[in-house]
């Protein structure tokens, strides 16, 4: 397989869109199963209807609570789907990148801590006791799943010997990164769900506080809402390819065609995780999350070094 | 869930003064466009529903006077068209310039040079200011029970919320999002009480709690179920199934496990959440006994003691495993 490079300028422009569309496909593929439980037909309508939303809350009125904060709100709403965009950014399609920083991984940490502050921004601003609520709920959920999220990611730089994406996909020749260190994909996987606060960590947008963060949100603020938190899942579920499934890696099929696969069959599975669980109470996430997933992958990231070291890898690169 | 998020409001049958007052405001914060539909009686809901999609083609936003968050899920007759799809022919059909002229906000006062500074301060507002903010009174602060001083919030939930028993208001006062005390009230004029098939009752108070604990696709099939039972058409394999699966659902048992524990009453309202909600699935399975008055005046009366010190989740998921049919309830006890 050739190594992941960067590719020319223009591909920049191109990360919306192709981010955009998988989002899409996320979200169609929600509406889908939605329809199943209602016991609905699969029809053009089902699948059409993120994008008849999304024409919906472009025409609807845009309203703001006596006393808000418009410009905090505002630029949290408008930072999530920034970061989100800016994640995908490092994330190379077969075997090319739009940007192949040196320090990939940390950058797409990095956009995720932005979501923190700016989804506690939207629901602040709104002035609104379910905003409020629901921002601060976000804060203690990121408590509890960043930091198994970051040592994930310090497993899969240590097994890689670098920060690099494209380092972590060339590591993986001959052996996916899944294969060992499991632990470490699932705990990318459950974070990334919740720093898309997608069910089952919605608490920040729950039901049971009106939609929290959401709650006073109407029109194109509630759409760059909703859509960055798409655009964030589709992000992340097309950021475990290179980290942990070996990039383009595969047979027959080029590489940008395997990195494609591979990223749709994570976001169904995400997808439908999403549909079938009910939210994680904090207070039961942060127990389990601190005395649970922090541990494990502590471990895992233990066995990943101690295999690196006896193997005898360089680790100039670090 | 919330009136931002609503373009259509439907009141089914006729709401008391209080809670006309409560949808009114409801209405005033629903965005443009939006339509209204005053649903009086079982009879006439079908038609009225049907019209629904014209008059939200036609909404134009701001003249209106109408209502409160739509109930999202609509029931539909089976057979029928959805409110959902409601939203998807208003989507297409609205012209964008029809909406310019209403971009103006609902809510919006006169205040903006206030809204910039003294909002964005954070913590220096609590410490510095206890006065009004546009208007309106600033929180104030008292010790909590960690022995912390921190802002005591007011605020009623209910008396239409989203999987909310309509003309329920649990006045609470909140600091952080904890509970500190709660009362209880019911508005609303009593309509006649459920008397139609317990599992129908029992599938719609699991719909609800589904709804409350995130479990949206299952609250979904929850609904569609109660419809076919009501229908007569219920497929008992499937009805089986959706037992089966919630059954197994460990993130819903870890969402309601240990909440609203109720342990010297009515064996049909005893134990926690998770017990109730085991119970109405075997209801909605094999039949059971019909809520009765007593319940919903036992369920009301014990509400308070068990919200005090919760979390607010709780408190809906608390309020959502009592499966409350006010209009059982005759007096309002206190």
């Amino acid at each position: 397989m050739s190594p992941v490079q960067q590719g020319p300028l223009w591909t920049v422009l191109l990360v919306p869109v192709l981010l955009g569309t998988l989002a899409l496909c996320g979200a169609a593929f929600a509406r889908i199963l939605e329809a199943r439980a209602d016991g609905r037909r699969i029809s053009g309508v089902v699948l059409a209807a993120p994008l008849a939303e999304s024409g919906r809350l472009l025409v609807q009125q845009r309203r703001t609570v006596v006393a808000s904060d418009r410009f905090l709100a505002r630029t949290g709403v408008v930072l999530v789907p920034v970061a989100a965009v800016g994640a995908a950014l490092v994330v190379p399609l077969g075997s090319t990148a739009a940007s192949d920083l040196s320090v990939g991984i940390v950058w797409f940490n990095a956009m995720e801590i932005v979501m923190w502050a700016a989804l506690w921004m939207a629901g602040w601003g709104t002035n609104s006791v379910w905003g409020l609520v629901g921002g601060y709920r976000f804060v203690v959920q990121g408590m509890s799943y960043e930091l198994p999220h970051m040592f994930a990611l310090i497993t899969v730089a240590t097994g890689a010997a670098s920060l690099s994406v494209a380092d972590a996909v060339a590591a993986q020749d001959g052996l996916w990164f899944v294969v060992w260190m499991p632990v470490a994909f699932m705990a990318f996987l459950l974070s990334s769900l919740a720093l898309s606060f997608a069910g089952p960590f919605d608490t920040a947008t729950g039901r049971d506080v009106a939609g929290g963060v959401l709650a006073e949100f109407s029109g194109v603020d509630r759409l760059l809402l909703l859509a960055g938190r798409w655009l964030l899942l589709a992000a992340a579920a097309a950021m475990s390819v290179p980290l942990f499934l070996g990039g383009g890696a595969g047979p027959l099929l080029p590489p940008w065609l395997w990195t494609v696969l591979k990223t749709v069959a994570v976001l169904g599975v995400l997808v439908w995780v999403r549909s079938r669980t009910a939210t994680v109470r904090m207070d039961r996430f942060a127990e389990f999350g601190w005395i649970v997933l922090i541990p494990l992958t502590l471990l895992q990231a233990l066995v990943v070094a101690v295999v690196v070291v006896s193997r005898g890898t360089s680790m100039g690169g670090m | 869930m919330a009136p931002a998020d609503a373009d259509l409001l439907v009141v089914c049958g006729t709401p008391g003064p209080r809670l006309g007052d409560a949808i009114e405001r409801v209405w005033s914060q629903v965005p443009a466009p939006r339509a209204r539909a005053d649903v009086g009686s079982a009879d006439g809901a079908r038609d009225e529903l049907d019209r629904v999609p014209h008059r939200l083609r036609d909404a134009t936003g701001a003249g209106h006077a109408c209502v409160s968050p739509a109930t999202e899920e609509a029931r539909p007759e089976p057979g029928h068209g959805t409110v959902a799809s409601a939203h998807e022919v208003q989507a297409h059909e609205v012209q964008a310039h029809e909406v310019q002229a209403h971009e103006v906000q609902v809510d919006e006062v006169p205040t903006h040079e206030m809204s910039g500074h003294e909002m964005s301060g954070g913590h220096d507002m609590h410490m510095m200011h206890v006065g009004e903010v546009a208007g309106l009174p600033m929180a104030d602060r008292a010790p909590d029970r960690d022995g912390l001083t921190l802002d005591v919030l007011q605020m009623s939930l209910g008396p239409v919320l989203s999987d909310w028993p309509a003309g329920l208001v649990v006045h609470v006062t909140l600091q952080g999002d904890v509970v500190q005390t709660a009362r209880v009230e019911v508005v609303g004029e009593p309509g006649p009480a459920w008397d139609g098939s317990p599992a129908a009752s029992a599938l719609d108070g699991l719909a609800q709690l589904l709804g409350v604990c995130g479990s949206s696709t299952a609250a979904r099939t929850a609904r569609r179920l109660r419809d076919d039972v009501l229908a007569g058409t219920v497929d008992s394999a499937v009805l089986h199934r959706f037992a089966r699966r919630l059954h197994r659902s460990r993130t819903l048992r870890w969402a309601t496990d240990g909440l609203g524990r109720l342990d010297d009453g009515r064996p049909d309202l005893a134990g926690d959440a998770t017990a109730r909600w085991l119970r109405w699935l075997d209801t909605a399975e094999h039949g059971g006994p019909a809520p009765d008055a007593g319940r919903a005046a036992a369920a009301v009366t014990a509400l308070p003691g068990l919200v005090e010190g919760r979390e607010l989740a709780s408190v809906r998921v608390v309020v959502a495993s009592l499966n409350l049919d006010l209009d059982a309830l005759v007096t309002v006890p206190r």
